[in-house]
């Protein structure tokens, strides 16, 4: 059972609804990101990170193009982006929520959650 | 400018595009001579009429959606829209969409159907159907009963006026009367699910609409077979032909049997392999779910089974029992339904023939008048009339 | 009965190909090699077509021509998507420079080429028939297949600036054989007797009434697009409607539906906004199905009974690939590199020699969608003779890169594509400078 810092709850080894996971969110979809990132306001969800990435798929085609060569060059295409952030459990689930009701599952963007162990820098 | 002037303005710029291209001199040969290549092979060019489809198909989508969109800034249904469009365009008024072309778009016909089907048996979930059975039951059944009621002897007594005063005996026009009944209980599942999906009605009402129409469907095909059995030797005796294809009960029950069986077998196959794949693979449904309902299709018609009824089936069975593996299948269905039923109900509109609506058209409000309502009572009659007010005849294919 | 199991017999295979298990073999040099020009779905299309086994049989090879109009839009369309200004400004010049000399070069040399033998194997036909096949085999010729996995060796900075250098001028290609073959392959057409002959009148008017419904098009893509907004469904069929429409009524008018499709995607690339970028990406993720279920439609079509001139004519495209197109672009590619790139800092370079040199002997895919649409504007059997010699140049010039794939196989993690010196006053991060047209 890991440790986690923080309350006694999560000592006893519980699921504290205050506990720290690490929220990492897969959005391949530029056009709706921006929509993503209001609804995470909304939520409550302020501080997050955002790496550009680029899909698997995207390497994949990268060197096989058929008819579209310079699609490789044009960002929309190639790129998706990464989110992460460490909240509380609660939080993360408030999102999950979100995610699940408020996105069809062709715009739902791949997000996980992996339980903190420790942390340090965190503001709160 | 406001919006609903760009979309007219946009659906006239579809339709003078295509008139344009239709009117500009040369293009495709019309006749079919016999030419010759550079190395002297006698060859006949494609028909005018097979070139012209995709062009046909193009105008149907982009004209019958923006017309749609336009009527749904008016608060008209979308449906009707398309209808009207498709008419508009066909070979009855505009002819854009020639009739060499309609024959082509067959292929749209057989994907509607199954597609349609299938997301209605999606709607449809078993926990609700079984609190609402006995709603389900006395609706169907009390509709066919006021219709039968009102319109067997409408029919009967105005004879001459429906053109059936020829017949002499009395079984004879009775057997009318009752056809006449059957196929203005007749509501296709097409139109209440494209309703049900143009105005995001979701609920009991809904899905007593839904239930009621499919319920009756399957009743349909039971006492359209009698019918046409029962109808098939008096008319022969009217007529003094020796009566082709009298059967006996027995042979009617089990042709009937094996009809609805394997219709429901095919259903059950397709919603096995659709599972299967949505386990294992998961990937382009877009492609999948065209190919699965195309099979349904073309494995019906070779096997004389019912693909409606099939693919109903398949729906039902993905909905209720694989529900979980199946939500990504019907999310598919739901963005591939807007361009089928675009293209469904305008070219049903582009085939209604103008001139015998023209000479028809004082029956159709006798039977609509009579013809089908899946209303409840008291507060859900308001939501009743607007899934009423989209519903018209259309569609060749309905069992 | 039989034309619907033709549909589903080419989706199946179609999907097949674009399987997670078939993109696993494609990770192979030698596989991709091998399938990227798409000649194992055109053998598949071949087998299944009335010419061997006749699942499909010729009355159901018709009624596809809906299908083949519509799929020869949508490349026409994927290829004018990609016209969009901001991203050629970007693009090197030496992209331009090498696509620009590989079209005179090409139209030099195989035009010559197709002329000449073209004339040996039809020698009673007018000039006017002959035409529009030397058209088209000039037009094949144009461009080169973009992969390049097959031939890349190493990942060096140099090796991926020539990946790119192959890719974008391959693509620049592609644009400029799509409009060759709209402008000039109905510059002869048949009069009301039905012999052909010259109306370059006719090609005039008919390059101003494609540009116009393309433009309209373009226009009405544009609003339909911004209605459509992000809702899939609705993108689906504007995208479905608009390809069908302009590549329909191109085909309906006796022109070329895929410049009409290019042209109409090259307007609404340049007008049209956030909601084009969906779009883009809605068509690029079915690129390879569209490519795989295309070229086996093409394999069905094309006879396969071309004889002993057709097989010279098509051995003779492929050796002049092989002889021409490889120095070609090498010399124009090395040329051009060190003098397109502007700027203070030493000019990030091409590796001194790299199997990526050769791509350009590969014939590209392009030229089977031209062959269709060449069976598709007059459904002769010289047209479809045409098709199975490009088909066959195809297969030909892939052959020896087969060999080379396997050779660069071999060589990977050598580092043979041999890195230039580096010169002596290089400022630091000179070499890294980054990937995808960034040499501004």
């Amino acid at each position: 059972m890991s440790e986690t810092a923080g309350s006694s709850a999560e000592q006893a080894g519980g699921l504290s609804p205050n506990g720290r996971v690490l929220l990492v969110m897969i959005a391949s979809d530029h056009a709706m990101f921006d929509d993503l990132i209001t609804a995470l306001l909304d939520i409550g969800l302020t501080g997050a990170t955002v790496i550009e990435s680029r899909g698997m798929g995207s390497i994949l085609r990268e060197e096989m193009p058929i008819f579209a060569g310079l699609a490789a060059l044009i960002p929309e295409h190639t790129g998706s982006r990464v989110l992460i952030s460490v909240t509380t459990r609660e939080q993360a689930q408030r999102v999950f929520r979100f995610l699940e009701t408020e996105l069809k599952v062709a715009n739902r963007p791949i997000a996980v959650t992996v339980p903190v162990e420790l942390a340090v820098g965190l503001l709160r | 400018m406001t919006e609903r002037l760009r979309l007219l303005v946009a659906a006239i710029a579809v339709v003078v595009f295509t008139l344009f291209v239709q009117r500009w001199p040369g293009g495709a040969v019309d006749s079919a001579p016999i030419l010759t290549d550079a190395m002297g092979n006698p060859f006949t060019p494609s028909p005018s009429g097979i070139l012209d489809t995709a062009a046909g198909l193009g105008l149907l989508l982009l004209g019958a959606w923006l017309f749609g969109r336009l009527a749904a800034g008016v608060r008209l249904p979308k449906i009707s829209a398309y209808l009207v469009f498709g008419a508009l365009i066909g070979p009855g008024a505009l002819d854009l969409v020639t009739s060499e072309q309609l024959p082509n778009l067959r292929l749209i016909d057989d994907l509607a159907i199954a597609l349609i089907a299938l997301t209605a048996g999606g709607e449809i979930e078993y926990r609700l159907l079984r609190q609402q059975a006995k709603s389900v039951t006395l609706v169907a059944l009390g509709r066919a009963v006021v219709v039968f009621a009102v319109l067997t002897p409408t029919i009967i007594l105005a004879k001459d006026f429906f053109g059936f005063g020829l017949m002499e005996t009395v079984q004879a026009e009775l057997v009318i009367g009752l056809l006449v009944a059957l196929f203005a209980t007749a509501t296709s599942p097409a139109v209440v699910i494209a309703t049900l999906a143009d105005l995001r009605a979701r609920g009991p009402m809904s899905q007593l609409s839904l239930s009621v129409t499919v319920l009756w469907d399957l009743v349909l095909v039971v006492l359209f077979a009698v019918l046409v059995a029962i109808a098939g030797p008096i008319f022969a005796r009217e007529l003094g032909h020796a009566s082709a294809g009298m059967h006996d009960e027995g042979w009617l029950i089990v042709a009937l049997a094996k009809k609805l069986g394997g219709s429901f077998a095919l259903g059950a196959v397709a919603g096995l392999g659709l599972t299967w794949y949505l386990r294992r693979v998961k990937a382009h449904l877009p492609i999948v779910v065209v190919l699965a309902c195309f099979a349904i299709a073309i494995i019906a018609d070779a096997l004389h089974l019912k693909a409606l009824i099939a693919a109903l089936v398949a729906g039902l069975l993905l909905r209720n029992i694989w529900e979980e593996d199946s939500e990504p299948l019907f999310e598919t269905v739901e963005e591939l339904s807007l361009p089928v039923y675009c293209v469904f109900f305008a070219v049903a509109g582009a085939r209604i023939d103008l001139a015998l609506v023209e000479h028809l058209w004082p029956a159709a409000p006798c039977s609509r008048s009579c013809g089908p309502r899946s209303c409840g009572s008291g507060p859900a009659r308001g939501r009743c009339s607007r899934v009423s007010r989209g519903r018209s005849r259309c569609g060749s294919r309905h069992p | 009965m039989k034309f619907f199991l033709a549909i589903l017999l080419i989706v199946t295979i179609a999907l097949l190909s674009v399987s997670a298990r078939f993109f696993r073999f494609r990770r192979s040099r030698i596989v991709v090699a091998l399938v990227s020009g798409g000649w194992l779905h055109v053998l598949v299309g071949v087998l299944i077509g009335p010419e061997v086994i006749g699942a499909v049989e010729e009355g159901a090879l018709a009624k596809l021509t809906p299908l083949l109009v519509i799929g020869l839009g949508w490349i026409g369309m994927t290829i004018g998507l990609q016209a969009r200004r901001e991203v050629l400004r970007e693009l090197p010049r030496s992209l331009f420079a090498c696509a620009a000399v590989d079209v005179a070069s090409s139209v030099v040399v195989f035009g010559l080429l197709s002329w000449l033998i073209l004339g040996m194997w039809m020698p009673d036909a007018p000039v006017a028939a002959r035409w529009p096949g030397a058209v088209l085999l000039t037009t094949a010729s144009i461009g080169w297949l973009l992969e390049t996995r097959s031939l890349r060796a190493s990942s060096t900075p140099a090796a991926a600036r020539l990946a790119l250098c192959v890719r974008g001028s391959g693509a620049l290609c592609a644009m400029a054989a799509v409009l060759g073959f709209g402008l000039l392959a109905h510059a002869s057409s048949r009069g009301p007797d039905g012999a052909l002959s010259f109306h370059w009148g006719d090609a005039v008017v008919m390059a101003s009434v494609t540009a116009l419904l393309a433009v309209m098009a373009g226009l009405i893509g544009r609003f339909a697009l911004r209605l459509a907004g992000g809702d899939r469904s609705e993108l689906l069929l504007v995208f479905l409607g608009l390809v069908a429409l302009v590549a329909g009524s191109a085909t309906s008018l006796g022109y070329s539906p895929m410049l009409a499709s290019a042209l109409a995607g090259a307007v609404m690339a340049n007008l049209a906004g956030p909601a084009l970028r969906r779009f883009e990406r809605f068509i690029l993720q079915a690129e390879y199905v569209v490519a795989s279920l295309f070229s086996i439609l093409a394999g069905m079509l094309l006879d396969v009974h071309i004889g002993l001139a057709g097989v010279g004519l098509a051995a003779a495209l492929a050796g002049a690939r092989l002889l021409v197109k490889a120095p070609v672009f090498a010399f124009s590619a090395r040329r051009q590199w060190e003098r397109g790139i502007p700027g203070p800092a030493p000019a990030p370079t091409l590796p001194e020699s790299s199997p990526l040199f050769l791509a350009p002997i590969r014939q590209a895919p392009l030229a089977i969608a031209l062959g269709v649409a060449l069976v598709l504007s007059e459904a002769s059997p010289m047209a479809r003779k045409l098709l199975g010699v490009v088909v066959l140049t195809g297969v030909l010039t892939s052959a020896p890169m087969v060999i080379a794939a396997m050779r660069t196989g071999a060589r990977t993690g050598r580092a043979d594509d041999r890195e230039p010196e580096p010169a002596q006053d290089a400022s630091p991060g000179a070499e890294s400078a980054p990937e995808g047209g960034a040499d501004r």
